[in-house]
């Protein structure tokens, strides 16, 4: 297999969780605010995650685990506040700051791709 | 211990036995009465299709019966089952225990091994299922630090020259072969600016400890004491955590304990570090006092964690070249010191070592164990 290619795709958002009493905001969304505490699980409410964040730091990975396209980009992105990881289709060159968005799968590999976009 | 490497030899109980009738017969006691066995193991079930190892291995060591179980804290686990083993006996509540650090992984395929390692330690709604792995982690993490700090890619060959060569030292080690600057830095690239010579290889291996209550001691041997463990945890997704350029957990854990063992790290003679990635062992050695932060680097540089110089850093080879059987890791660098704090690490004596640290830690220091040692 070989690098996730470009592909025609609809823009995702995804489901994090935020905190109302400290504005934490958590990806994987979590019952509980990793700030506060177990004390105020009822202060923490689903959140939509912007599509569009900024690039972070990035690596092409040459060995991927079994059942993965190799090589794969990881590439941490700041959507919003909070840092997730996502597979970059393609391999762009990245510098950080880019504008990164966050993406449907169209072959179902993974939960969201993540590609640069030009404003 | 056993020696490390690719041991087709022997299965992942015979592994376990072997280090623990050495341990055994090097506490000189032979009527020892083992009360408890703990096994440290990250992912025996995917590895070697078992997962009971407390009960097997106690059995076939003939130590029944006892206390026996499975620790698991991924590449913690060896260090995990030293802490539980020290606070059971600390705590007044066993004599004697026997902790056992065993994994068998070399007969997997890589790319179904990193799949393995992957499970056990990426978050798994967040990282593995974007097929993230050790590496992916290890590389975006060093270019961050780099960028932020004197740090190069000389740097990170020249931990991997060091250790190598400390492994020649030391026959338990996996690799026994000295690579130059040059081998290092053309070495292929695993995840960039990660190459094959900053990662640990997978080996397989078992090390093995004999703790007991102070006044239990008889025998031959030179007896070194715990003076403390600390474990500290930390978010699992490392670009999540508070801090972009420390890992906390190691602070956190070596705070912890220094204090309980009422030291501070300019008493420490010798440490091995967790260098799963050749970065790891310079942030560990600032993240622990050793040296200012940023400063890991020119300390390195200057020779100061070599055996020689002012606190050696990973005498027997470290993870890098000592080899990385998971769960063994954190027994044997207690060994490891052990030996060094006994004066009978050989060639690779350093010279009036008192005081001795470990770090072992999960992850990219998701879950830290700091461990401290001295000789009595």
């Amino acid at each position: 297999m070989t690098a996730v290619s470009q592909q025609e795709t609809r823009e995702k958002k995804l489901s994090g969780s935020k905190c109302y009493r400290c504005e934490y905001v958590n990806f994987p969304a979590t019952v509980v605010c990793p700030r506060c505490g177990p004390g105020y699980p009822k202060e923490v409410k689903t959140l939509e995650l912007p599509a569009v964040g900024t690039a972070v730091t990035w690596t092409q990975l040459r060995v991927a685990p079994k059942g993965f396209p190799s090589p794969i980009v990881h590439c941490v992105v700041d959507l919003g506040g909070v840092k997730i990881v996502g597979t970059m289709m393609g391999t762009p060159e990245i510098t950080g700051g880019e504008k990164v968005g966050v993406f449907e799968d169209a072959t179902g590999r993974f939960p969201f791709v993540l590609q640069i976009v030009h404003a | 211990m056993t020696k490390f490497g690719r041991r087709e030899d022997k299965g992942l109980i015979e592994l376990a036995v072997e280090a623990g009738l050495g341990a055994i017969n090097d506490a000189g006691q032979r009527d020892l009465k083992v009360d408890a066995v703990y096994v440290g193991n990250a992912a025996s079930g995917q590895f070697c299709g078992m997962e009971n190892l407390g009960p097997i291995v106690a059995e076939q060591l003939g130590v029944l019966p006892c206390e026996a179980e499975r620790i698991e804290n991924t590449t913690a686990s060896g260090s995990c089952a030293v802490k539980e083993a020290y606070r059971a006996i600390a705590g007044g509540f066993l004599d004697c225990a026997l902790v056992v650090g065993v994994e068998k992984m070399t007969h997997m395929p890589t790319e179904e091994a990193t799949k393995i390692i992957a499970s056990a330690m990426t978050h798994p709604t967040g990282e593995t299922v974007h097929g993230v792995t050790m590496p992916s982690l290890a590389a975006m993490f060093t270019k961050k630090y780099m960028e932020k700090f004197d740090l190069t890619a000389k740097h990170l060959a020249m931990v991997a020259v060091k250790n190598h060569a400390n492994a020649t030292m030391n026959p338990y080690a996996h690799f026994q072969k000295r690579i130059t600057l040059e081998d290092a830095m053309g070495s292929r690239v695993v995840a960039d600016p990660i190459r094959v010579t900053d990662c640990a290889p997978m080996s397989d291996g078992a090390a093995t400890l004999v703790l007991q209550a102070e006044d239990r001691v008889r025998g031959n041997s030179v007896p070194v004491r715990i003076l403390s463990v600390g474990h500290s945890t930390d978010r699992q997704m490392f670009y999540q955590r508070d801090e972009e350029f420390e890992i906390t957990a190691v602070k956190d854990a070596g705070f912890r304990a220094f204090r309980d063992a009422g030291l501070s790290p300019s008493d420490v003679d010798v440490a091995e570090l967790h260098d799963a990635f050749t970065v790891l062992e310079i942030v560990e050695s600032e993240d622990l006092g050793f040296f200012p932060k940023g400063q890991g680097a020119k300390a390195l540089e200057e020779g100061l964690t070599q055996i020689n110089g002012k606190l050696p850093i990973n005498t027997s080879g470290g993870l890098k070249a000592r080899g990385h059987p998971l769960g063994a890791t954190g027994v044997a660098q207690i060994v490891e010191l052990a030996w060094q704090l006994r004066g009978t690490a050989g060639p690779r004596q350093v010279q009036t070592a008192k005081t001795g640290l470990a770090v072992n830690f999960a992850g990219l220091g998701n879950s830290v164990v700091v461990t401290i040692l001295q000789r009595s």
